[in-house]
């Protein structure tokens, strides 16, 4: 099975470890697993490196993570799943986020058992 | 919070939706029991610590305040390495992690708190973490987190 490349976009450094660690106690292959700390240095680096998988913040400085998702809503085939993780759990943040290719919406604090759901699903789906 | 409720009826769901919103976030996240103390059980809690952290968050939407969390470096410790499932003794002293999970820590209260009691689209600010003296916080909702103190205050403005 083809390791997942991934992307994690948060603000916070703890955060993003969390979600390293989460995945990574998932069990699914992992190929590399690269870090932004906002929507701009997302958008930079996937212009050049290939991700499978995003999972992003809503609140972050510079550039949020609902714009990061409104660029990568015009670049379909740019990330084959786009994972929201936000402490903003709202029926109306969600709806905000809706039409923006945002396959799974996962709140803060997040559960080891949920990411291996969502990455055995993306799995799935990219080697489908 | 519209509702024609009397002050103190709508101070007493206030807390208990905090304490809730702190409990989930503490299990959830951290594995770690917690427990609304007294007094005096949180002057007992306080007397072995001497460094403490304070993180607050400022929110904006139809409800705009803040949200400050007090605690122990110690519990700060322990919950980076209950987060990150390393052993306590793995963190260097002062390790940015234990800062960073602080602010984080603020940020995820108060984003559970608001996403139950209010249902709307909220901003948070980036959490603001500094050293303090004291565990010294009279009002504020205080807790014990594994046997440690924790104290935390939600001021909202306009009610």
């Amino acid at each position: 099975m083809k390791p997942l490349n991934c992307l994690i976009v948060d603000d916070s450094s703890v955060m993003r470890r969390m979600v390293r660690r989460t995945m990574e106690l998932s069990e699914v292959p992992l190929g590399q697993v690269h870090e932004a700390n906002n929507g701009r240095e997302a958008l930079d680096l996937l212009a050049t490196t290939s991700v499978d998988v995003l999972f992003t913040d809503i609140n972050m400085p510079v550039m949020n993570g609902a714009d990061l998702l409104r660029a990568l809503a015009k670049q379909p085939d740019a990330v084959r799943a786009r994972v929201v993780i936000s402490t903003d759990g709202s029926e109306a943040r969600r709806a905000e986020v809706v039409g923006l290719n945002v396959d799974w919406y996962l709140e803060k604090p997040l559960r080891p058992e949920v990411m291996r759901d969502v990455l055995s699903k993306v799995a799935e789906r990219v080697h489908g | 919070m519209s509702c024609p409720k009397s002050q103190s009826a709508s101070m007493v769901e206030a807390s208990s939706q905090l304490d809730e919103a702190v409990a989930y976030v503490a299990e959830e996240g951290f594995f770690a029991s917690v427990e609304p103390v007294g007094q005096v059980e949180w002057d007992a809690l306080c007397t072995d610590h001497n460094t403490w952290l304070e993180s607050s968050v400022r929110f904006h939407g139809p409800l705009g305040g803040a949200l400050r969390c007090r605690l122990p470096l110690a519990l700060a410790r322990e919950l980076v390495s209950a987060f990150l499932g390393m052993e306590t003794g793995e963190l260097p002293p002062n390790d940015p992690l234990v800062q960073d999970l602080t602010g984080e820590l603020a940020n995820m209260v108060c984003g559970r708190w608001l996403t139950r009691t209010q249902g709307q689209v909220f901003d948070l600010e980036h959490p603001v973490v500094e050293s303090v003296p004291d565990g010294h916080c009279a009002g504020w909702s205080r807790y014990a987190a594994n046997g440690v103190p924790l104290a935390i205050e939600l001021a909202v403005e306009g009610r």
